[in-house]
């Protein structure tokens, strides 16, 4: 990701950077929608029906766990508990989002809400935190950034279901998503806590790999937080203690930076 | 039919995720130490969903092969250098596809 200049650039140039910054991204998630699209293709499921799952669910593991489960004759509450339980990580992306749009009025947080998934979450929270956008700047990146991704993401889904099992195996297609995770994950290990923060919720998931409902990753995701939560609340103790020694010390000092990520300033994940 | 239920469903459902907090958040405010932790979300999803979708499948740990760690770790490095997310596919993939003939 390339710097933006901060205040002065013109809503034009934020675009064209939330385009940049969506290229790799979009190319990360295009090889996921086309298998989506292959194995609507080859289930017993209502194509149309499953296509709107591209449009409304907007995103990837649910919509095709929701395939699969409906076509295994799955019943409704278990499908629909299940897909649930996958983007229930989005609670938590919304209300990041509140320090950078809590300001907008509701029509326009409930448009914005529209584009919220792992990737245009990730990216402009690390964008936010390098560049000091205003408040229509940041508007105006996400709105950007999401739209552009939804439509790589719905047009590739319908190629995908136009070409069924003609696509190639063997090239590595199922390894770019993970490779934009991890290029996403490097960028947000700023310092030890973030790193701590990545490990256990990565050691958490794969311990709880046979939960039931595909519920590693929300478990493994809450283990990361929390862990964050207690080391900053740790830290915020330790500094706390310090003024009372010497108040014009470096405990106050620390107590007045607050440790631990800011709202609105991208903190250890960007 | 079921199919049209459960996708509205979901869909109704998830957009309720995305925007609900948002939405609540706003007009209430949030604590300050849940502030905080809330800026450790993305190290976590990330830490949690690239183990997941290498290293678990179908509910049950799994090993991703010599050749998808190769070109995780190379991807990896890339970013960490250039601080770039495209090279994670562009130092990635060619890893990948050179060390698969060669592993089996």
């Amino acid at each position: 990701m390339t710097d933006l200049a901060p205040r002065s650039s013109p809503r034009a140039s934020v675009r064209r950077h939330a385009i940049r910054d969506g290229v790799p991204l979009a190319l990360g998630v295009l090889p996921f929608a086309l298998v989506i699209g292959a194995t609507i293709g080859s289930s017993d499921v209502d194509p149309i029906a499953a296509l709107l799952g591209s449009i409304l669910i907007f995103a990837g593991a649910a919509q095709l766990t929701a395939v699969e489960l409906v076509d295994t004759g799955a019943a409704i509450p278990v499908i629909v508990f299940t897909c649930l339980l996958i983007n229930a990580r989005f609670v938590l992306y919304s209300a990041r989002m509140a320090s950078w749009f809590g300001a907008e009025p509701l029509r326009r947080r409930l448009a914005l809400s529209a584009f919220v998934v792992d990737q245009s979450f990730l990216a402009a929270e690390r964008r936010f935190a390098i560049d000091e956008l205003d408040a229509r700047e940041r508007r105006s990146y996400f709105f950007t950034l999401g739209l552009f991704l939804w439509a790589v993401w719905v047009s590739a889904q319908v190629l995908g279901l136009l070409a069924g099992n003609r696509l190639p195996e063997g090239v590595g297609l199922e390894l770019a998503a993970p490779l934009v995770f991890v290029g996403l994950l490097s960028l947000s290990l700023k310092d030890g806590r973030s790193w701590l923060v990545a490990g256990v919720a990565a050691t958490v998931t794969l311990l709880a790999s046979g939960a039931p409902l595909h519920a590693a990753v929300p478990i493994g995701t809450l283990a990361g937080i929390a862990t964050g939560g207690a080391t900053s609340e740790g830290r915020e103790r330790t500094a706390r203690r310090r003024p009372a020694r010497s108040p014009s010390g470096r405990g106050a000092r620390e107590k007045a930076g607050a440790p631990g990520p800011q709202p609105g300033s991208g903190g250890p994940a960007a | 039919m079921t199919t049209w239920i459960a996708i509205l469903a979901v869909g109704a459902g998830s957009y309720a995720f995305r925007s609900g907090p948002l939405v609540l958040v706003a007009e209430r405010g949030l604590r300050p130490q849940l502030q905080r932790m809330l800026g450790f979300v993305g190290p976590a999803v990330l830490g949690a969903i690239l183990v997941s979708s290498l290293f678990v499948s179908g509910g049950s740990a799994t090993w991703p092969g010599v050749a998808s760690l190769a070109a995780v770790v190379v991807a990896f490095v890339a970013v960490r250098r250039t601080g770039n997310v495209a090279h994670a596919l562009l130092a990635g993939l060619p890893v990948f596809w050179v060390v698969t003939p060669l592993v089996g």
